[in-house]
């Protein structure tokens, strides 16, 4: 029954969301809407983690992400790879 | 289309009698093939790989004749291989298999397109990795290492190290129990030494294992368009492979001393590995 893999999704739902068929549907829906949605996002807030990062492990060593990039394959930063560009 | 049909269900019949139970599955995948195959026959017959399929079908005695060469031959090996429970060559069997479903699915989809032995080692260069054999009863795990590597499968990245498991998309042409070696490696790494490869580094291999063929946990697929009255549901489970990896070659690994009996190792070797520690980035030319 569609309700029951409702109220299946539904667990950890704030107040009557996890209770009341009506409003868990509802909840249900937006929570699966974001999950679609986010599965994108998701992999754009890692990447740009993964920039953050890069930028700050070559300032270290005093240079730049975007010089850094310049150096096509010779990447000298801690534990990036060679031939990602990122 | 009944001698179509007709072929379909000899093609079918004689590779079920086969005993080898590889050449069943591939057969079992291949039927809904051979009929999206004869439905593209029906409706457009102008595709190049369509014509050859009219031409091996419109001479139905010689491709009756092919088929049962093939399959013969198949069966011969699949006993043959058979029998030998604990050292059968995987590489062996497919490239047989292979040559005999070159005939039935000539150029058809995706599935059946390694057709000979050399297009599946290449096919599987793609994905960076070459098949090494099947493994029986071989102690292969050894403890953790300290040396890391970069490894590039398919469009994926992983640092891994000795005993770490990785989750990759489904990789073709290997069982589970394969020995990989997985050749595109970018950076290798340990205490003492980096070595950095421009994009890889040439006599670097890693060796891995297949350990299972699992699916992803599912995903519900949702889409919504509010007041508008359109809702979709969709179920999706990825097909993953998980390897193991079991070795890293082509960098020196620091000498392990024995660490559970501290009292009784003599200081010497203690001093002479930190001796050893000396900072080293060398870049592969």
């Amino acid at each position: 029954m569609n309700k029951k893999e409702v109220f299946k999704l539904a667990k950890g739902f704030r107040g009557r969301a996890k209770n009341c068929i009506r409003i868990a549907r509802e909840r249900v829906e937006k929570a699966l809407q974001y999950s679609y949605r986010d599965r994108r996002n998701k992999k754009r807030d890692m990447r740009s983690l993964w920039i953050e990062r890069i930028n700050a492990g070559t300032r270290l060593h005093g240079a730049m992400r975007n010089e850094n990039l310049r150096v096509c394959k010779e990447l000298n930063t801690e534990g990036a790879p060679g031939s990602g560009y990122v | 289309m009944a001698t179509k049909r007709c072929l379909q269900t000899l093609a079918r019949q004689s590779s079920i009698f086969s005993p080898n139970p590889s050449l069943q599955y591939l057969h079992r995948t291949l039927n809904p093939h051979l009929q999206t195959l004869t439905l593209t026959l029906a409706s457009t017959p102008q595709t190049p790989k369509d014509d050859h399929i009219w031409h091996s079908l419109i001479l139905s005695p010689n491709t009756h004749f092919a088929f049962a060469r093939s399959f013969s031959s198949n069966r011969g090996n699949g006993t043959a291989s058979d029998e030998d429970d604990g050292v059968s060559v995987s590489e062996d069997e497919d490239g047989e298999i292979s040559d005999g479903e070159e005939v039935l699915a000539a150029n058809g989809a995706n599935r059946r397109e390694y057709s000979v032995e050399e297009k599946e080692t290449e096919a599987a260069a793609i994905g960076y990795k070459v098949i090494g054999q099947l493994e029986r009863a071989e102690r292969i795990f050894k403890d953790y290492e300290p040396v890391f590597a970069v490894i590039q499968i398919g469009s994926h990245q992983f640092k891994v190290s000795n005993g770490d498991c990785v989750y990759t998309e489904r990789l073709k042409f290997c069982e589970v129990n394969d020995k990989l070696i997985l050749n595109r490696v970018l950076m290798l790494g340990s205490k003492t030494q980096t070595m950095i490869g421009r994009p890889i580094l040439p006599d670097a291999a890693v060796h891995a294992v297949v350990e299972e063929h699992a699916l992803d946990a599912k995903v519900i697929i949702f889409k919504k368009k509010r007041r508008k009255n359109y809702r979709r549901t969709k179920g999706h489970r990825q097909e993953l492979t998980k390897l193991r990896i079991t070795d890293i070659q082509g960098i020196e690994k620091p000498e392990k001393t024995a660490p559970a009996k501290p009292e009784k190792s003599p200081p010497g070797k203690t001093e002479k590995a930190s001796v050893k520690k000396v900072e080293k980035v060398t870049v592969a030319a």
